[in-house]
């Protein structure tokens, strides 16, 4: 029944998910376009003149526009998929979805499973659209004596000097920290949606302006997100401070900060998860 | 057991001020044609949403086949809700996909060819169609299940005369004989003919549950009728 669900929550969202990651695909070609102004090119010679054109000033205005767009696809495809919840959950949609013969667990994670799965494809567009920048804006810059084989055999020395610089700020190398990057991307929309559609189903606990209630209750949970995350962030770091970890200033915040972001998200995406099942199992009520 | 539905001391109330149902305690048998009978307001579709769990009762319990409102149950009844459940965008034979997918009773094969007799293609897109053919289409669909428990509520409330004999026409000849039927309506004039028995509601209350046979013989009239006397305002 799970893999049913699955098909069909899919089936009802790839259209949207697609369209995304084309318009990602074309912000990105904007972007790429805003770095072709001569103004680029020119910080990598040595000409001690030049004259900015029309076309230079709308690069930074347009670099701007470039990263609100990314930001906004990444919230539309988070609202879509919320008020996509809502709406085969709790609207008219929903008399249909209750009243198939499946869990409310399976419901549940078929729509965290695939709404994360997207937002994890969101992701990996925008890391991928920014890394298509980096390459835009180095084709800028080069100098055009340097060659990009060139470029790529000092890239291991760069990579050995990030790593040195990581150790010995962070406390952490720079393959432990993208390992770390990747888990985040990998996981953390999963955490995202459960976090929304926890808000959405509390929000049918109220009698009246639901919507509203779940509008209320995201913002409650990320506060005391917040403060959950400090709480623990404190005790970590206590703790790290009575065991004499050898840890030292910035590598506190850096540890302490993961541990208990880690800690806090799988405490709270349980809960959540619960709420949300409590509701749709013990207190649904559709009108 | 020849009891099909049983509900015992169910109420639920939205606030102190709205009891919707009230206590109610009722056993439905099986093989019958019930008509769930009120005025508007009167808490059937409230009930209707609690055999179907999509409202958690305040109190009381409903069985179905002697197993509690859930997860098993949901396999075994038919449900035409009184609103539109399904998504414009989709394709009606996507539609009848998802339905063969997911309740096991479903035949195909019976709702093509009911589609079909009404002249409407699988490659429609259910937004293309008028309101009283969307309704059609979710009444086949209920219809061409082969549930223990059909749960219509008002299906031929806001359709034409002709719609009406349509749905009734559809109800009576593709239900399961051994299922029951329960149909939810105000119109009771035009439903009266394919009632075996009644349940009457007021204000969240059961009123009446008897069979149609019985208010004739022993009232001298029609359900109707005898519906107009006894909620006479």
């Amino acid at each position: 029944m799970l893999g049913k669900l699955m098909k069909y929550e899919w089936k009802n969202t790839w259209k949207v998910g697609v369209l995304v990651l084309c318009c990602l695909l074309l912000v990105t070609l904007f972007g790429g376009i805003s770095l072709q102004a001569p103004v680029w090119r020119s910080l990598s010679t040595s000409a001690s003149r030049y004259q900015v054109s029309l076309w230079d000033l709308m690069s930074i205005p347009m670099l701007l526009i470039y990263v609100l767009m990314l930001a906004g696809l990444y919230y539309a495809v988070f609202i879509y998929l919320a008020v996509h919840f809502y709406r085969t959950m709790y609207t008219d949609e929903g008399y249909l979805t209750h009243t198939l013969p499946a869990g409310k667990h399976q419901i549940l994670i078929s729509k965290i499973v695939n709404s994360g799965i997207w937002m994890i494809f969101v992701n990996l567009g925008i890391c991928l659209s920014t890394l298509a920048m980096v390459v835009f804006i180095t084709c800028a810059l080069k100098p055009e004596d340097i060659t990009w084989s060139m470029m790529w055999n000092n890239m291991s020395l760069v990579w050995d000097e990030i790593d040195e610089l990581y150790r010995d700020i962070f406390g952490i190398s720079l393959s432990g920290y993208i390992v770390q990057l990747i888990i985040t991307v990998l996981a953390g929309p999963f955490y995202s949606m459960i976090t929304i559609f926890g808000a959405i189903s509390i929000g049918q606990l109220f009698a009246k302006r639901r919507v509203l209630m779940a509008v209320v209750g995201y913002i409650g949970i990320r506060v005391v997100n917040a403060l959950l995350g400090s709480i623990v962030r404190n005790l970590i770091r206590l703790g790290m401070l009575r065991g004499d970890s050898g840890d030292e200033g910035i590598q506190y915040y850096m540890r302490s900060t993961m541990y208990s972001g880690f800690i806090v998200a799988v405490l709270m995406a349980a809960l959540l998860y619960f709420a949300s099942y409590y509701v749709t199992s013990r207190k649904l009520n559709l009108e | 057991m020849s009891e099909l539905v049983e509900i015992e001391g169910l109420t639920k109330a939205y606030d102190a001020a709205h009891v919707a149902v009230n206590n109610i305690t009722l056993a439905l048998p099986k093989g019958k044609i019930i008509g769930l009978l009120g005025p508007n307001g009167s808490g059937k579709t409230t009930l209707i949403k609690m055999i179907n769990g999509l409202l958690t009762p305040t109190q009381g319990r409903i069985k179905i086949n002697g197993i509690p409102v859930g997860l098993e149950t949901k396999a075994h009844v038919a449900y035409l809700p009184d609103r539109t459940y399904l998504t414009g965008n989709q394709k009606i034979s996507e539609i009848l996909d998802y339905f063969a997918d997911f309740y096991q009773d479903f035949s195909r094969e019976k709702a093509e060819e009911m589609l079909n007799n009404l002249g409407i293609e699988p490659s429609t897109r259910l937004k293309t169609l008028s309101k009283g053919n969307k309704e059609k289409v979710q009444l086949i669909l209920v219809m061409s299940r082969s549930a223990d428990l059909y749960v219509l509520d008002e299906p031929i409330a806001g359709v034409d005369p002709a719609a009406r004999d349509y749905i009734l026409r559809t109800i009576i000849n593709n239900y399961n004989p051994e299922a029951t039927v329960i149909i939810s309506t105000h119109l009771i004039g035009d439903i009266e003919q394919v009632l075996d028995e009644v349940v009457f509601m007021r204000y969240g209350h059961l009123v009446l549950y008897t069979s149609v046979d019985n208010i004739r013989e022993q009232h001298g009239k029609s359900v109707d009728a005898y519906f107009r006397e006894v909620f006479a305002c």
